[in-house]
């Protein structure tokens, strides 16, 4: 009987881009529990994002929104085209004229409150069998490597942060989550899900507090 | 223990390419989501070629694990007596007339799916 590996990323997770200058693209997303940057590649993982502006004086924007004031939150309509483009963890917005609707202008010193939430690539699952190894990639931080779902000549590759020096913890508990008596079917490895972390009971009081997934191409 | 052999049909006739197909389970290469409500199912390609198959399925919204789960459980049945043909989802509403459908309807949770063969 085969053992599938479940993983679900650690959302929501929430990320604020502090306009630097008068830019359409906000800052790269980086949070802690995707293990810094994590490869956004689309809409589909934007739960919200809310817009505070730095002054008042702002008229470029949709006409579904009405100006809050400043260091007011203004949420975005994402559904209604607020978001231009999502590539390499960098939101592009629309500005008001690209979407006169929806879109918004941004200025200098405006905040945005990036909430991410399940989408792609945020949960998957593996056969065991098609564990290719497990690496010790920084003192804390366990590499897994599995058989390409696509099969495009690379590996997909998991990375999991936890506690200093807990690598050798981490691959006995792969090993008796995979080969224990304790599992058939499916096992959840790690769940990020919902703002509670559920590991595997193999893998617990190993400070485990960060998921990054990269498979091999993306869709 | 036998092979599972794993069936997947999509919504009308079984009678052009990608209507329906089958993997042995041990050509599973897992699942990925691909938005809130889709997910999609990799097995070893049929023709070797560079690129695997896979099976996107329109799901429930946030309800992968489910899914995931209730795969592997179907995936890893053992029955007796039976022919190990293990329905994932069969989702053809234009069956002939002097046939029913095949055992089972599969995992309720999918309600759309689109087959990729290379």
């Amino acid at each position: 009987m085969e053992t599938y590996l479940y993983f679900r990323k650690f959302r929501p997770a929430t990320f604020l881009s502090t306009q630097g200058s008068a830019t359409q693209a906000l800052n790269t997303i980086t949070v802690a529990t995707l293990c810094g940057t994590d490869d956004i590649d689309s809409a589909t993982e934007i739960a919200s994002l809310v817009v505070t502006p730095a002054d008042a004086a702002n008229s470029a924007i949709g006409s579904a929104y009405t100006h809050p004031g400043a260091d007011l939150p203004l949420t975005l309509s994402i559904a209604n085209g607020a978001i231009k483009s999502c590539t390499n963890s960098i939101i592009t917005l629309n500005n008001s004229t690209e979407d006169s609707d929806s879109g918004y202008t941004l200025e200098s010193g405006d905040t945005v409150l990036v909430t991410l939430q399940q989408g792609l690539e945020t949960s998957f699952m593996y056969p065991a069998s098609s564990l290719i190894g497990m690496e010790a990639t920084a003192t804390g931080q366990t590499t897994l490597r599995f058989k390409s779902l696509k099969n495009g000549g690379s590996d997909d590759v998991i990375i999991i942060e936890h506690d200093d020096a807990k690598y050798e913890n981490i691959v006995n508990g792969m090993n008796a989550i995979i080969n224990g008596k304790n599992h058939s079917g499916v096992v959840t490895v790690i769940d990020g899900s919902g703002g509670n972390t559920v590991v595997s009971k193999e893998l617990g009081g190993l400070g485990i507090d960060g998921l990054n997934y990269a498979p091999e191409a993306s869709y | 223990m036998a092979e599972n052999y794993l069936f997947f049909a999509i919504a009308g006739d079984n009678d052009t390419d990608k209507d329906a197909i089958m993997f042995p389970r041990s050509k599973f290469l897992g699942a990925v989501s691909t938005a809130v409500t889709t997910l999609e199912f990799f097995f070893n390609d049929r023709a070797n070629a560079a690129a695997n198959d896979d099976i996107s399925c329109t799901i429930t919204s946030g309800l992968h694990s489910t899914v995931c789960d209730k795969f592997a459980s179907l995936a890893n049945g053992n029955r007796n007596n039976t022919n190990n043909f293990t329905v994932i989802k069969d989702l053809n509403d234009d069956l002939p007339s002097n046939e029913g459908a095949i055992s089972a309807t599969g995992i309720s949770d999918i309600s759309a799916m689109t087959i990729t063969t290379s």
